[in-house]
This record gives structure tokens, sequence and C-alpha cells, in this order.
């Protein structure tokens, strides 16, 4: 029994509990990094392209269906479409109609329309990580082989000379057909010029001779420097039972990055009814926005762990959120003062006002906010030395301090602004209620223990004031305070256990050192 | 390394056997003080209350002011008198205290600095004490005010103006340490160590003095009067000052505390008051480490409950050699 107490000390059961909520804390930031994108840089941007399809069509005098291939989602891209308005016509996005990952946006006329017609479609595309490229490919089927007893034979050539040399076979069978030194298997296959769609059909071809499902897919390489953007083609072979991506003119396996996917699978892009000679031209701007202020959109936008954002702070409306930012900064400050007081001894004027007074100098700014901070309290001073001989009671005496402080925030405000000493409000981030009580202390101090002391109390105070300071005002953080807020879990056991911490404090080892022979 | 000159390590101060303040408030006045029983330490009023009832003798009680409208009875509570005390019922070191000598021909008072106060201070003051200017955490507060203590004259010349005291730290009702404070020029008649009043170790043993210290450093005489602090400084009646302070735990139930006790020329030793969080600077004033005394006496005393005379005998026994 006594063991077991030993064994569960306060200060063991605080250490204990530390340790898991550091390894809680470290999985759950993983977490929120990985899945929703949560950075530890508050300057970390995402790209956010604005992508544009445009059709033209002429219209055959008669009600118009056009539908277009639109990407639902794309391995490292978060995609959201904006609806589109067109005149005269209706708008549907059906999603996961066929392959995945893509749907069609669908424009019908509400009268026969005729002409040139030209209608809209956008989508916002970021960046985002750790979305899947492999699909199952249940299902799929060979395409048929349509080729002459000659190219069937040159197929099974190339195929064996590629299944020789091992590797990735559509990969392989890629490379010998884009080979710069063809052979005459690859002329007799693929005579002319090797467009894309050429090298795809007929590796198609071979591959369906290999036994290997294939299909084609679309996709846009979304550049920095490009506003019009050339729809690519990819091909896509069944390996290991999930359908793998290539390049058709060079064989490279995967994407690029920045490459975005338009629609997987056999669907043609734009499907016209009531119309003829249809074009789709994509053009492309982009722009960055901080990956935090993304982070709703991706998660909500992915429905990935849908419900447990709905319950975290960053699901709230950013105002809201914006009280919380500042909340989440005073745990932290919280340990700087009990580590100052309990562990290196000094003495401050209250236990809380060097954290208010530190977050209001992070408002007006370091050398404005102390200056402003001895002008208050000197004036404040000043009148309290006058309050002093009406003898008025202490309640009232203080509230007569507070006013007092609010009109010399006030005048200093109106003063700073016209004679240019930066912004007028700045003065009113001080704490005023804190600032009354550190004058009436101050005065009593000087009163009871003479100038000196109260000197140095009020300069132990800045002290811890200005040690809070500079670490309050560190925007990294701040931002990794509030984002990655189960620290604060942390930071309330380290506190408590600072609370079982009976060691000699800092200024103890110069205090009791007359003591030490 | 000269920077580094003037500071020692936390190993050094334990081998002396240093108490520090998270030590002192962590293992001393947590662990062996029962929460309930400060309200009898830090109220002057119930320490009062309990000194009488245990007959202890502590100064004599005048009147109590406990709300606004009372501070007009004050002038009736001290007719007929020259000289009392008015001390806020919960204040904290030394806080609040103001000691009347006299009065002044224009109706006021005179304080024990020889300056003369007001009644309109006086008023103020009182005011002050019952809105919690002076209690711990400005709670609101009640005004005492007691009979000045007659001093004796055997620390003529020891202090500054205001009163020599002394503190006696007491471990579960054993006397571990000793200290006499006495007032300077520079502390404003003030018995503060922190405000430049001097601190005189006391011997456990004879009620003699150890050695002195100001400011942190040790002095040999009074720096006002100019007498040899360290020969010729003797507590008289020491050994009742010591059966006061160990009988302090009876009266207050608390395993950690230092009582201020004042020598007054007729009625002899008196508790003036009981501090929950008696300060460190009295292991500089003795030259010594708080911390091992009360290692030696944790280890050393028996479960037996024994009278406060019996514990003191123990004690001094224990610490024989200071």
């Amino acid at each position: 029994m006594n063991r077991l107490k030993k064994l569960f000390t306060v200060r063991r059961v605080l250490m204990l509990l530390l340790i898991i909520s550091v390894i809680f804390a470290a999985v759950s930031i993983k977490r929120k990094v990985e899945v929703w994108g949560f950075t530890f840089d508050p300057g970390s941007v995402t790209r956010v392209w604005t992508l544009e399809a445009r059709i033209d069509f002429e219209a055959d005098d008669d009600l118009v269906r056009a539908s277009l291939a639109v990407p639902v989602s794309s391995p490292g891209f978060q995609i959201e479409s904006v609806p589109a308005v067109s005149d005269g016509y209706s708008f549907a996005l059906e999603k996961d109609t066929g392959t995945n990952g893509t749907g069609r946006a669908i424009w019908s006329s509400f009268t026969e329309r005729e002409d040139d017609q030209r209608l809209f479609y956008r989508l916002l595309v970021y960046d985002a990580p750790g979305v899947a490229l492999a699909e199952k490919a249940d299902g799929a089927v060979l395409a048929r082989v349509d080729l002459s007893e000659s190219q069937r034979a040159a197929a099974e050539s190339l195929l064996e000379r590629v299944k020789n040399r091992g590797g990735d076979i559509p990969s392989g069978v890629l490379k010998e057909l884009n080979s710069s030194t063809p052979g005459a298997e690859v002329e007799l296959l693929l005579p002319g010029r090797k467009s894309a769609e050429a090298l795809c059909r007929t590796a198609g071809q071979v591959l369906s001779l290999a036994g290997i499902p294939s299909r084609t897919s679309i996709g846009l390489q979304l550049e920095d420097q490009r506003n019009f953007l050339m729809p690519e083609l990819r091909l896509e072979a069944v390996v290991d039972g999930e359908w793998h991506i290539y390049d058709p003119n060079s064989g490279e396996n995967g994407l690029r990055r920045g490459f975005l996917l338009f629609r997987r699978g056999g669907e043609s892009l734009l499907d016209l009814e009531g119309g003829h000679d249809g074009r789709v031209r994509f053009s492309a701007s982009n722009s960055a926005v901080g990956s935090f202020a993304l982070s709703p959109r991706r998660v909500l936008g992915e429905r990935l762990d849908e419900s447990l954002f709905h319950y975290s702070l960053y699901s709230l409306p950013l105002n809201e959120q914006a009280a919380f930012r500042w909340l989440s900064i005073i745990p932290l400050s919280i340990l700087i003062v009990v580590v100052l007081r309990n562990m290196v001894g000094l003495q401050t004027m209250g236990t809380f006002a060097p954290i208010l007074l530190a977050l209001a100098l992070v408002e007006t700014g370091l050398l404005a906010g102390l200056i402003l901070f001895a002008v208050i309290i000197a004036l404040g001073l000043g009148l309290r030395n006058g309050l002093s001989r009406l003898n008025l009671l202490l309640v009232p005496r203080i509230a007569a301090v507070v006013i007092a402080v609010i009109l010399i925030m006030e005048i200093v405000a109106v003063l700073s602004v016209r004679f240019g000493f930066g912004s007028g409000s700045a003065s009113a981030a001080f704490p005023i209620i804190i600032m009354a009580w550190i004058i009436e202390r101050a005065a009593i101090i000087v009163e009871e223990d003479g100038i000196r002391n109260a000197l140095r109390q009020m300069f132990m105070t800045l002290a811890v004031t200005l040690a809070v300071y500079f670490i309050v005002s560190n925007v990294y953080v701040r931002h990794i305070m509030y984002v990655f807020n189960e620290l604060n879990i942390c930071i309330m056991i380290l506190v408590m256990l600072i609370g079982t911490y009976s060691g000699y404090r800092l200024t103890e080892l110069r205090r009791f050192r007359e003591l030490v022979k | 390394m000269s920077w580094l000159k003037g500071w020692v390590t936390p190993g050094d101060l334990r081998a002396a056997g240093v108490l520090g303040m998270n030590e002192r408030n962590y293992g001393y006045i947590l662990k062996e003080n029962k929460r309930r029983n400060f309200k009898n330490v830090d109220d002057k009023l119930i320490t009062k209350q309990l000194a009488h009832r245990f007959g202890v003798s502590s100064p004599g009680f005048i009147g109590l002011i406990s709300c606004q409208y009372e501070i007009r009875k004050f002038e009736e509570l001290v007719a007929g008198r020259n000289e009392f005390v008015i001390k806020p019922t919960r204040g904290s070191g030394g806080r609040g205290i103001v000691v009347i000598k006299g009065r002044s021909d224009s109706g006021g008072y005179i304080g024990s600095n020889g300056k003369v106060v007001p009644l309109s201070y006086i008023r103020e003051h009182l005011s002050n004490i019952l809105s919690g200017l002076y209690s711990l955490g400005g709670a609101p507060d009640k005004a005492l005010i007691e009979e000045c203590v007659e001093f004796t004259d055997a620390f003529d010349g020891f202090s500054y103006q205001g009163v020599p005291d002394v503190r006696i730290i007491v471990f579960r009702g054993y006397p571990v340490m000793a200290m006499m404070r006495l007032s300077t020029a520079a502390s404003g008649g003030r018995a503060n160590l922190h405000q430049g009043a001097v601190g005189v170790g006391i011997s456990l043993s004879s009620g003699r003095a150890r050695r002195a210290v100001m400011n942190g450093r040790i002095v040999e005489k009074h720096p006002d009067t100019g007498r040899d602090l360290c020969k010729e400084l003797v507590v008289p009646r020491w050994r009742e000052h010591l059966n006061i302070a160990a009988g302090g735990y009876e009266m207050t139930g608390l395993g950690y505390f230092g009582a201020d006790i004042v020598l007054d020329r007729k009625r002899g030793p008196m508790l003036l008051e009981l501090n929950a969080r008696p300060g460190l600077a009295i292991q500089i004033a003795n030259g010594e480490g708080l911390g091992r005394r009360l290692e030696r006496l944790k280890s050393g005393i028996s479960g037996l409950e024994l009278s406060p005379a019996e514990r003191v005998d123990f004690s001094l026994k224990l610490f024989s050699s200071d």
C-alpha cells in the first residue's frame, strides 16, 4: 500500500500525464498537418488556380444539350466547382457518373438556339497533398484488337522484347514506340506523325495483346506563366489490379507535379446535342492563399474527417476565431510568468498583469507601447497623489483612477495622431483596470516601502512583461499555439508540474550565497 | 567568470541546509498546515481570541472597527488614551499598521516617529483598511485597535524607534530558529528586513545574539545608535518567549508558522501575532540554513504528545550548540 502510494506521488502522476499529453499532441499535430493541411509556417501559402473552360460551338437551331467532362477529384489537387451561369441555359453538375474522379457539367438550353454559342465553366483548384492516385481496376475490359496480320506480328515481337527486358510493360511499350531510332516494327505499327492520340491508340492495342486493359485520360498541365492550356492525353493501363497513368510521349509512369486530371477513362471531353463544331479552350490564372485559411474548404470539400473538423475551433466563423487566437497565446504567457516567478524568483505587481501588458504591447508595438505605458503610469501616479489628499474611500478612488486612465488614453491618442506618432487607438489596447491597479499599488509601495522598492518592483514587472512580449510577438509562436492548440494541454500539465517544484529559485542562489561556507 | 561571482550552486545551498522559497511553500506551508487553520493566524482578531482562551498574554484589546460607519466611533474608542496601535486584522508583512504615541495640540495624534498624524489621515487609513487595501487578496477587512506595548528598556539603544520583536519559527510545535528584528532610520522605524531593518540571529539555547545582518550584510553595530549588537544583546526571559512560541501550535493547529513576540516592561513576553508564511531571511540573520534544522527535527521527534514546555526542552537539547 505504501509502495503504491510512493509510486503515485503527485509529481510522478503529472510526469506521466505530461508524457501522455506530449504523445497525444504529437499524434494530433501530425494528423492536422497531414489531413487538414495545417502548417507550422503562418506565411505558408497554397497556390489556388482559377481554371476556366470555354466552350464554343455552332447551334443547329434546335434545343441544345452540351455536356463537358469535369474533374471532381484529381491526385494532388482539391477541386471546387463554381456554379456556372450562362444566359438561356440551365446548368447541372453530375458527379461520379462513369469513371472515378470525374463528373459532367451539363447545360440545357431553354429554347432553340442558333449561331455561335459560348459557355463557361469555372473551377477552383488548389494543391492538396495526400489524395491517392490509385484506382482499383475492377471490371476493366481489354480493348478490341484491330490490327492487320503483319502489324500483329510486329506488335508481338515488340512485346516480346519489352517483356524480355523486364520492368514495367506499359512504360516499356511506350518507350519502344517513342524510340528516336524506330525499328521496322514501330514503322509498321505507327506510321506517320507520333501524335499522343496515335501513341495511346497503338500502345493500347499492343497492351491488349499482352492481356493488359488500357484506356486514355485527359488532363491539363498547370503552369505559372501560361494562360492558355492545351488538354493533354495520358495512357492508363492496369498493373497489379490498379490503373496506372503514363505519359504517352515518354512512357513515364505517374503524374508530373501540377498535372490536373480532367477525366479518366474513355468518356469524351465534350458531348454536343443540337450543335456542331464544338471546341473547348482552357485558361488558368493563379493566386496564393494562406494555407491555414484554406483548410476548412479543403477538409470539408474532401469530406475527410468532417465531423471532427466541425467540432474544432477552426470551423468557427473567422471573426469568432480571432478572439480565440488571442486566448490561445495566454497559456504560453502564463507558463513564462510561472517560470519567472517560481523558478527564477522575480516578483511582479500582480500575477497576470505582465501577460495583459505584453498582449497590449503586441498591439501597440514595443517602443510606442513602452512610452505610452510610462506616460499613462506617470500621469496616473501624479493624479493618484492628488486624490490621496482628498481622503476618498478605496473603491471610489480606484474608480476615479480608472476614469482618469481612460481620459489620459484619449488625450494621448489625439496628440499622437496630431503630431504623427503612430496610430491613435494604440493606447486603447492597454488593460485599463490593470493599469489603474498598477498605479494604485505603485502609489502604496512608494508610501510604505519607498520609491526604491516601488521602482524595483515596477522594473521587475516590466522585465517579465518584456520576456512575455518577445515570445508572444513572434508570429510563428502565435500561429503554432493557435493552430496546434493541443499544445495548451501540455502547457497546463507543465504548469502543474512546476507547482510541485520545490528546488531553489535562481535568485536564491545569490540571496543565500553568504550561508555557503 | 567574474559574472558568476556572488552566485552559488543549488548543490552548495543544499549542502548548507538552506530552505528555499519553493520548498518552504510546498514542503512546509502546504504540507504541514491545514487550510482551515490558516484563518487562525491570518486574522489577528481570531489569533487574539485564541491567545486569550489559551492564557497567552497579548497586547490589550481596545476596540474593533468593522464597517465604514463605525469609523465615526473611532475617537470615542480611543478616548482618554494617548497610545494605541491600529492594525488591519488580515494584513501581512506589517503593512497598514499605525502606531500612535501621543496627542498633538491641534487635536491630532503623534506617530511613533514623532510626526503629527491628523485625524483625517487616520479616518482615511481606517477606511482603506476596511476596503481591504492591506489584506491578503484585497478582501474586505476590519481594523483592530490595541494597546501599545510598553517596551522593556532591555533593548534601549538596539532599535531606532519602532518595536524590537522576536520571531521564532515553530515546526510541529518545536521551536526551530529565532531572530530579533530591530528597526533603523533607513527602515523608517519599521521592523521589516527588506526595508532595511537589522536582523539579529538569536541563539535558541541562550537568547543571546549570534550575529546581525542588515541589507544582507553582516553588521557589528546598530547603524543609528552604535551599540554593539553581538556582544551586548541578550533577550531577557528567553525561556518564556520559547514557551509562548511553542504553545502557538496548540492554539492554531498549524505545523509550521512564525511567532512574533514582544517583551513588555510589566507583562513580560507577549504574543504580537502569528505568521503562517514566515520569511526566509531568518537564515541569513542566523548564518545557518533552516532546512537542516527542520530535517533534524523531523527525524528526531517522537510521536508522543508533549506539552509546549517539554517540546522546548527537546529543541534546546537538539540545538544546544548554536
